[in-house]
């Protein structure tokens, strides 16, 4: 069993050492990144969650990115919505991830200054077991060392097969609007 | 017979009201109050999470488990144990941790991280240093 872990452990480093190059000196991470999703109507009660447990890599070398955010980690005013939330719409426990695997379009580390500049990012974003591209605008400026990357766009539930029953359906917005902001360290 | 009636309507709209307050305005859970459901290191934690996700994300994910290392990193309101598991408080860290120190946590397990291949857990308060 011991040895069994230590294997395993083993193998498993490798692995995230080749899928990941952690070699590279150039990843930037952002383990506590900044998530919100806002689908209100107006006139009824405010529907969108923060989550604050995001993680963010981006590789500067390559420009490539990779978002992960744990479903159960989204945090609404109301309790009862986040129930329904991960029970109903989400059902978190068989799909706990939403992640984004993408590419900054065109990025040049050397390029950022304090001065955010808009850059493109094209990827993928999988969600309850579906996959849609999403390509958006993000500003990029570095701070302190650090790449700090704020941005948004628009999904609607049913990119990702996600059912609203019909007596919720006009208190919750077509398109759901999200927005991030990541404070990338090397 | 007129003040009973009186007295009925009150008591229904009452505990209309009360029943209302309960389920739509229901207050957050409060994980530092609830029992713990696992107590486990958290090289065993993230081993069976990096073992089998599925099985171990049935088992952990959203319950109340409390979890012990070595500090590994510390941010501001987070800190990682053993390299393995990343733990969210609600606030900013009142108590000096700093890296090295041995420490238990309670909180909510909210799943496997295969960016960082780490556990995290949120809503966490520190629940002894050794």
């Amino acid at each position: 069993m011991k040895s069994n872990k230590i294997l395993f452990t083993a193998t498993l480093m490798l692995i995230s050492v080749y899928a990941f190059n952690l070699n590279a000196q150039n990843k930037y991470v952002d383990k506590a990144g900044y998530l919100k999703f806002e689908a209100s109507e107006k006139l009824f009660e405010p529907v969108e969650a923060i989550n604050k447990s995001v993680t963010a890599v981006l590789n500067a070398d390559t420009g490539q990115f990779a978002s992960l955010a744990l479903v159960v980690g989204f945090r609404f005013k109301n309790s009862l919505m986040e129930e329904h939330f991960n029970e109903n719409y989400i059902e978190s426990e068989t799909y706990p991830k939403a992640i984004f695997n993408g590419t900054l379009i065109d990025f040049d580390l050397s390029n950022l200054t304090n001065n955010p500049t808009e850059v493109m990012v094209d990827g993928k974003l999988e969600l309850h077991g579906k996959e849609k591209e999403v390509k958006t605008l993000v500003s990029l400026q570095k701070l302190n060392g650090a790449i700090v990357m704020k941005g948004g766009f628009t999904v609607t539930p049913s990119d990702f097969d996600i059912e609203i029953p019909s007596i919720v359906k006009n208190k919750i917005a077509k398109e759901v609007i999200v927005s991030l902001n990541f404070n990338l360290k090397p | 017979m007129k003040f009973i009636v009186i007295g009925i309507a009150a008591l229904v709209l009452l505990s209309g009201l009360v029943i209302y307050e309960k389920v739509f305005n229901a207050k957050h859970r409060e994980i530092f109050e609830e029992p713990t459901e696992f107590t486990i290191s958290a090289d065993d934690l993230q081993f069976y999470f990096a073992d089998n996700q599925e099985i171990a994300t049935k088992k952990y994910m959203d319950k109340v488990i409390e979890t012990f290392g070595s500090v590994t990193e510390v941010g501001d309101n987070t800190l990682v144990l053993e390299d393995k598991i990343q733990v969210y408080f609600l606030s900013d860290l009142k108590q000096e941790i700093t890296v090295g120190d041995k420490l238990s946590i309670k909180g909510r397990c909210v799943g496997f991280d295969e960016l960082l291949i780490t556990v995290k857990m949120d809503q966490a308060t520190t629940i002894k240093t050794n």
